[in-house]
């Protein structure tokens, strides 16, 4: 900094100044403390502006000056929008909030959004996101937009790193809006990378993700499939999918259960199906090792067979305990093939053994005639004794049931 | 106070009038101020002791100063002063009542006489305008009947030398003007409205320079004041 020279002669000395006429009729007042003798009137005098004041000034500027971007940026980043709301009930729409959950920004992302925000009147009022979100989903329940579609499908995209609002709030804020309303919530949590992605494929960011999967799974292979479905669409896609793969693969099923979304029936159907998968493959192996009927063979069959009791659904149980009675019957008007076959000994066995014997087999045959396309129905008749031929049919209904499940 | 009058002065208080006494310690009671201070090294208000004991110095410098002894009249006052504030401070500094801002080093070095002489011999370099100092206090007297002050100047002079240099026209251009000058020294205002009315140069530049061009107008109406309009002018 430069020090300033004034030099003049003295005009007046106050008790606070020394009053200076410089050369060219300017005036300076020099503070009488900065001086450290009392000068004459009229003696000439110089005096060197020491810059200690003007320091004190300029530490001042800059500390107020930090202050004010201190400020003015607290008050920007609280403006600052935290994180977006990207929810799809058909009608899609975007909500920005800001630091301090209020949100500053609702646009509708397809027509139907943008017509559910003119009915709302709620463009441009500063609401917390609570509200605005009650209020969205109330309207759409008031326009009926549940009743197609009965899915509620909200992203929470962070567009800063410390977004406040938890997935769970935003899930029970959305839940108790709806009240008794039969209605799925998905809310989840994005990247924002993965928002700028949906965003390039024109798709909003939950439609996104789902054709993500769907893509994976092989469904959809061009954004193009996605335009114009709705989301519960696409669930049905989805699902109708997964039960195909169900046969077919069986680790595809755990990515199922992961995802919470669709209503229950989608889950049973699901466990259903990988329980008899597994019964079917072990009876199936069994069969091919040991067709016939031995004693011991039996035992196992029976043990095999009551385990599939327990975990099969009633109906089923019902059925074979049925042809459990019909085959005893059976047996009792053919009774002289099997014991001249297998010995007297083994008679009440015998009695129990077959009924409870072929249940199973024939079932898993039902089963895996099914799933070959019906491919050997012969070869499996000859595996089994000539005498239990009446009852494939009967068993063939039992199958039938148990495939019709799967493909539910 | 030119040298005239201030003789004739001197000449009514020896021969007793008060009221010619009272006038020059009243026209020279800033310098006996800033004389005090000046020896004392602090800033002295009249109502300071070291004011009262100066002032006494100066009373006395007036009865017994001589006309042609060789001095000018601040020159022999300072030198009074000066005596008795240093007898002072001698005094002061045996009743163990040394003032703070009195060094002892500066007592030695007052305490020699022939120190005295040199350091009056540089106070009278200082002073050799001592006809400035008279002129300042002229001033500073002429510029208190229009309510301005020296030290109030700083706010209301132009920084720029462009603005000076034009207040230094309007000044010429209102002593110029006999009706603005008589009403100026009449009624001890700046006639700005009759003014502007005449020159048409705006109101408010005037009136924000009002006490500068005030200054102005005075130090061009005494142009017996050589130094300070050399000093304005250059």
């Amino acid at each position: 900094m430069k020090n300033k020279t004034y030099q003049g002669i003295v005009l007046k000395v106050t008790d606070q100044y020394v009053v200076l006429l410089q050369k060219g009729g300017t005036f300076k007042n020099i503070p009488i403390d900065r001086v450290d003798t009392i000068p004459m009137i009229g003696q000439s005098f110089s005096y060197i502006e020491n810059d200690s004041r003007r320091n004190w000034w300029k530490y001042l500027s800059i500390a107020a000056l930090l202050f004010i971007g201190i400020l003015s940026y607290t008050m920007y980043s609280s403006a600052q929008s935290s994180y977006l709301l990207v929810i799809d009930i058909n009608p899609s729409i975007e909500l920005t909030v800001n630091g301090s959950d209020k949100v500053t920004k609702i646009t509708g992302l397809n027509k139907d959004g943008e017509n559910l925000l003119q009915e709302l009147h709620i463009e441009n009022k500063n609401l917390e996101v609570s509200t605005a979100l009650s209020k969205i989903v109330k309207q759409a329940e008031g326009d009926g937009y549940f009743e197609n579609n009965p899915l509620i499908y909200t992203t929470i995209v962070p567009i800063k790193h410390k977004a406040r609002t938890s997935v769970e709030e935003i899930d029970s804020i959305i839940k108790t809006s709806l009240g008794n309303e039969n209605v799925s919530v998905v809310v989840s949590k994005e990247s924002k990378e993965k928002y700028e992605k949906a965003k390039k494929e024109k798709l909003t960011i939950n439609y996104y993700k789902q054709y993500e999967i769907l893509q994976e799974q092989g469904i959809v292979y061009d954004v193009e499939e996605i335009y114009g479905k709705s989301l519960s669409e696409l669930q049905m896609m989805r699902s109708s999918n997964n039960n195909k793969n169900a046969v077919e693969d069986q680790n595809e099923h755990n990515d199922d259960t992961v995802e919470t979304v669709v209503p229950n029936r989608g889950n049973s159907t699901n466990s259903d199906d990988k329980q008899s998968n597994q019964k079917e493959e072990a009876a199936t192996n069994k069969q091919e090792e040991k067709p016939n009927n031995t004693s011991s063979n039996q035992n196992k069959e029976q043990s095999n067979s009551s385990s599939n009791q327990k975990d099969l659904p009633e109906k089923n149980n019902n059925s074979q305990e049925n042809e459990g009675l019909k085959q005893k019957e059976q047996n009792s008007k053919n009774g002289t093939d099997i014991p001249s076959k297998e010995g007297e000994e083994q008679m009440p066995n015998k009695q129990q053994a077959p009924s409870n014997e072929n249940v199973p087999e024939k079932n898993q045959e039902g089963n895996a005639s099914n799933q070959k396309n019906d491919d050997n129905p012969s070869k499996e008749a000859q595996q089994n004794k000539p005498s239990q031929e009446e009852n494939q049919q009967s068993n063939e209904n039992n199958s039938g049931q148990n495939s019709d499940r799967s493909n539910q | 106070m030119n040298r005239d009058e201030f003789l004739t002065l001197m000449k009514q208080t020896h021969q007793g009038s008060q009221t010619a006494r009272e006038r020059l310690i009243r026209h020279y009671r800033p310098y006996v101020l800033n004389t005090a201070g000046h020896i004392c090294k602090r800033y002295i208000s009249w109502s300071d002791e070291e004011f009262s004991i100066s002032l006494i110095a100066f009373n006395r410098a007036i009865d017994t100063f001589e006309e042609n002894s060789g001095r000018s009249f601040l020159n022999y006052a300072y030198l009074l002063i000066k005596r008795d504030l240093i007898d002072y401070f001698r005094k002061e500094r045996n009743e163990q009542h040394l003032s703070l801002n009195y060094s002892s080093t500066e007592e030695e070095h007052h305490t020699n006489p022939l120190e005295i002489e040199k350091s009056l011999d540089i106070h009278e370099k200082e002073v050799a305008s001592g006809e400035l100092v008279e002129e300042i206090l002229e001033y500073d007297q002429e510029l208190q009947k229009y309510k301005v002050s020296f030290d109030e100047m700083e706010d209301c002079s132009p920084k720029h030398t462009d603005t000076r240099a034009k207040l230094y026209e309007v000044a010429n251009q209102f002593i110029g003007d006999s009706e603005c000058k008589q009403s100026f020294l009449v009624k001890k205002r700046l006639p700005i409205t009759l003014f502007s009315k005449k020159t048409g140069y705006p109101k408010k530049t005037m009136e924000k320079h009002r006490k500068y061009l005030i200054a102005l107008i005075l130090l061009k109406l005494n142009p017996q004041w050589t130094h300070l309009s050399r000093f304005m002018n250059d």
